[in-house]
């Protein structure tokens, strides 16, 4: 996949005329927007099929923003993150959806407590946790990536404890912040280096195509 | 119109890639190698 998106830059490049450089910068922004693109799309699908498209949004969303700032494992091949964040995502919105129980809203606002003390903790021991395409050893940029993982950390807390307050309204609040947790606890648990090994595990029964 | 069309892609392109480059990683998990001129280390 990577490959069609490489030499769709190259034709743009060879028609306007650009230097390797440029066409390096084309091929990057075009690759991201692919896959964000595709792993939207599919989600999508599957999502309105189990209805539970509103929670695999929430987790595909919250998950990307957050590792924006806090980094983590990564597959080797763009399709095995293709396919590997379909499954996980669209696993964690079937968890979220058919869990929600108003019976078990305080057992689930104890659980997202706990989910947000221990995301914290990783946090400030491990973050930014950078990749071998993307090293960062900047102090300004590890200073900025870290305040921007605590904000995003107390806004996604902020937002789960309003639905869980407010759940008596509807019984669906339950799901959309469970999903919140589930993506903190999942981004979480790529922190670590349980994680890590995780993916190196998924990534060798994956063949890129 | 074609040439339109790839100009309007490449800026797109561009654009995006500008923005994802002040973060610790793409989008969800995977990182291709990033360009020279994007990189802050």
């Amino acid at each position: 996949m990577e490959e069609i998106v490489r030499n769709l830059a190259n034709k743009i490049g060879l028609n306007l005329s650009y230097d390797k450089e440029k066409i390096d910068v084309i091929a990057y922004g075009l690759t991201a927007i692919v896959q964000m693109l595709m792993i939207f799309l599919i989600v999508s699908v599957i999502g309105i099929f189990f209805n539970t498209w509103f929670e695999s949004f929430i987790i595909f969303i919250l998950v990307g923003l957050l590792r924006k700032s806090t980094g983590g494992a990564h597959n080797a091949t763009f399709m095995g993150c293709l396919i590997y964040s379909i499954f996980f995502i669209s696993i964690m919105a079937l968890l979220s959806r058919y869990l929600a129980n108003d019976c078990l809203v305080i057992f689930y606002a104890v659980f997202s407590g706990i989910i947000f003390v221990w995301a914290l903790y990783i946090t400030y021991k491990k973050v930014p946790v950078d990749s071998p395409n993307k090293p960062i050893s900047k102090k300004t940029t590890i200073k900025r990536l870290r305040r921007n993982s605590f904000l995003t950390l107390v806004l996604y807390a902020i937002s789960t404890a309003i639905l869980f307050v407010f759940s008596d309204i509807n019984i669906r609040y339950v799901s959309f912040a469970l999903s919140i947790s589930i993506s903190v606890l999942w981004q979480t648990f790529m922190l670590t280096d349980i994680g890590d090994r995780f993916i190196k595990i998924i990534d060798c029964k994956m063949v890129d195509f | 119109m074609k040439m339109k069309l790839m100009a309007a892609i490449s800026v797109i392109a561009t654009l995006f890639a500008t923005l994802v480059a002040s973060s610790a990683c793409l989008w969800w998990c995977y990182q291709p190698k990033e360009p020279q001129s994007l990189q802050d280390r």
